[in-house]
């Protein structure tokens, strides 16, 4: 079936009443869930699935995905109004989205964040249906050294360019890479860093992390300068609407950012919280205005809210064209299509084109529907802005404490929560970014699997990471970033 | 610096407590010392916060919240 025949019969299926609804209802709890810090679009994928099996497997994909990107226009929302982010991948956004705010533009970042996704989405959606079974061609020539290869890069690319020194940032990676260790190691079954207790052997999960990273360390740190300190984000109704400037100023942010984030979506790992990144940084590098981040440059709001869009797109096609799946996110629609009986793989376009093709349309009414919701809606948000700041803090503390608790019902994690909440405040006072560390902390596990898997298919000889084109370049790319700015720097000083 | 003993109570004590009555001391606390208005107040958001919560995660989304000694 060709791609318009595909979208047509695809639209056909996504308009049925039963599709239309589910996709509505996923994007609703989608955008909740996103607002809402602590409960992820993965948490709340993961227990909506057993209420899909009376539907059809369309159907509960149709509404599992719809949670998926919607809960990244909802992160984004938390991020700009409290600089709280809903979950990972809206970090970026806080950045620019809070100073934003903090200026009385928080409507025009939460319009242009909004806007920025649904153009992604859509930009996503045609790079799905016109790359799918080309693109996984292409992925199938990744081996082990290729995606080690691309890990690193990825990494030693972040601490280049993430905020700080890069020694700090390098510090920051291995602290992660260190922190993702913790745990028993799956192939070789032995406990590492646990202390004797049993309970570290499941690890430390990323999720507690990150909230306490970010939402208790933002929330100590508020606490600390007391009730004194007046919420300086009100929103008049008048600058709901950016203006035209600020529509100008998004527009090609919003262009780089869905395909940073298509593309990320495409490689395994955390595409969509690492696309905002890579947005962030390239905006910072490509703007006529850097030193305007950091304070309310509104290309940082569109770019990365257009990439994590694009990302979730871009994650759909290994999922649904090789039946591999990427992301956290995406496992678990793997998942949904199994106990719904349907066999992911290569063969899914051909034997269900009413699965492939429903979802992929079904994207596009989700991101309407989405658009829709945000845009009016955003009143509603603004208005829990006039909240006082200490009963906010107290809501996502309590949030975040639940949160946390109803991932694995694990102590555990609280006290990871709890643990990282101080560390993020110190590290805030220290005014170091903590985001390479989480960066590390999720790819570490992966890159671990993944050279294991080179030494052993290389029997042990490290060379073969420089013998393969592929990955020798990518590490090649890293290490250019890493040491080639200060070169550059000092030669030119010559 | 509440709030820091605020969240280490609540990690330490929610298996004693149970969540609806730790979550009601908690909030009462927080927003006592943080918002600094009436403790009577501050109770009576604690328990609406506390009830609203507990229904919102353990009866709409499933979520099993610890008990507690209390039942």
């Amino acid at each position: 079936m060709g791609a318009v025949e595909g979208i047509a019969y695809g639209l056909g299926v996504a308009m049925a009443p039963a599709n239309l609804l589910a996709c509505f209802v996923g994007v609703l709890i989608g955008t909740i869930v996103g607002v809402l810090p602590g409960i992820g679009p993965i948490g709340a994928m993961a227990l909506l699935i057993p209420s899909t099996l009376a539907l059809s497997p369309t159907t509960a994909l149709i509404m599992l995905a719809g949670i998926y990107y919607g809960s990244m226009y909802g992160g984004s929302t938390t991020s700009i109004l409290v600089r709280v982010p809903g979950e990972a991948a809206s970090v970026v956004t806080a950045i620019e989205g809070y100073a934003m705010a903090r200026r009385g533009r928080a409507g025009a970042a939460l319009a242009v964040s909004a806007v920025g996704s649904f153009v992604a989405g859509t930009l996503g959606i045609f790079g799905i249906v016109l790359l799918a079974a080309w693109l996984a061609d292409q992925a199938l020539r990744f081996g082990p050294p290729e995606y080690f290869a691309l890990s690193l890069m990825g990494l030693l690319v972040l601490s280049r360019l993430s905020g700080g020194s890069v020694v700090t940032s390098l510090f920051m990676v291995g602290a992660g890479l260190a922190i993702g260790t913790v745990g028993m190691e799956p192939i070789s079954g032995v406990s590492r860093f646990t202390f004797g207790w049993l309970t570290l052997a499941q690890g430390i999960d990323l999720v507690p992390v990150i909230m306490g990273l970010y939402g208790i360390a933002e929330v100590l740190v508020l606490a600390e300068q007391g009730v004194r300190r007046a919420r300086i984000a009100t929103v008049r109704l008048r600058e709901l609407f950016p203006t035209a400037e600020e529509w100008r100023r998004s527009a090609a942010p919003i262009a780089r950012g869905s395909a940073v984030g298509f593309l990320a979506g495409l490689v395994p790992g955390p595409a969509a919280v690492l696309s905002t990144f890579i947005s962030y940084a390239l905006e910072r590098r490509v703007s006529k205005t850097p030193e305007q981040f950091g304070h309310g440059a509104i290309e940082g709001v569109a770019g990365p809210e257009a990439a994590n869009n694009g990302a979730t797109a871009g994650a759909m096609v290994p999922l649904l064209s090789l039946g591999i799946p990427f992301a956290p996110a995406t496992a678990i629609l793997l998942s949904a299509l199994v106990i719904h009986g349907v066999q992911p793989g290569p063969l899914l376009m051909a034997q269900r084109p009413d699965v492939f093709w429903g979802v992929v349309a079904s994207m596009y009414v989700g991101n309407a529907f989405l658009l829709i919701l945000n845009l009016p809606l955003i009143g509603v948000f603004v208005s829990i802005l006039r909240l006082p700041q200490h009963v906010l803090s107290t809501l996502v503390l309590l949030l975040c404490l639940v949160g946390a608790w109803s991932l694995n019902n694990s102590l555990l994690d609280l006290w990871v929560l709890v643990l990282f909440g101080l560390i993020g405040y110190g590290l805030r006072k220290l005014a170091v970014d903590p985001a390479p560390l989480i960066v590390a902390l999720v790819l570490g596990p992966f890159m671990e699997n993944t050279l294991r898997q080179t030494l052993f298919m290389a029997h042990g000889e490290w060379r073969l990471l420089v013998f393969r084109p592929l990955a020798a370049a990518l590490i090649l790319v890293g290490l250019i970033a890493l040491i080639a700015p200060p070169i550059v720097a000092a030669l030119r000083r010559r | 610096m509440t709030a820091v003993a605020c969240l280490l109570g609540f990690c330490l004590l929610l298996p004693w407590l149970g969540y609806p009555l730790l979550a009601f001391v908690f909030t009462t606390l927080l927003l006592q010392r943080l918002g600094g208005g009436r403790w009577a107040t501050a109770a009576a958001a604690g328990v609406v916060t506390a009830a609203l919560s507990h229904y919102l995660f353990a009866v709409l989304l499933g979520v099993p919240l610890p008990r507690g000694f209390l039942y």
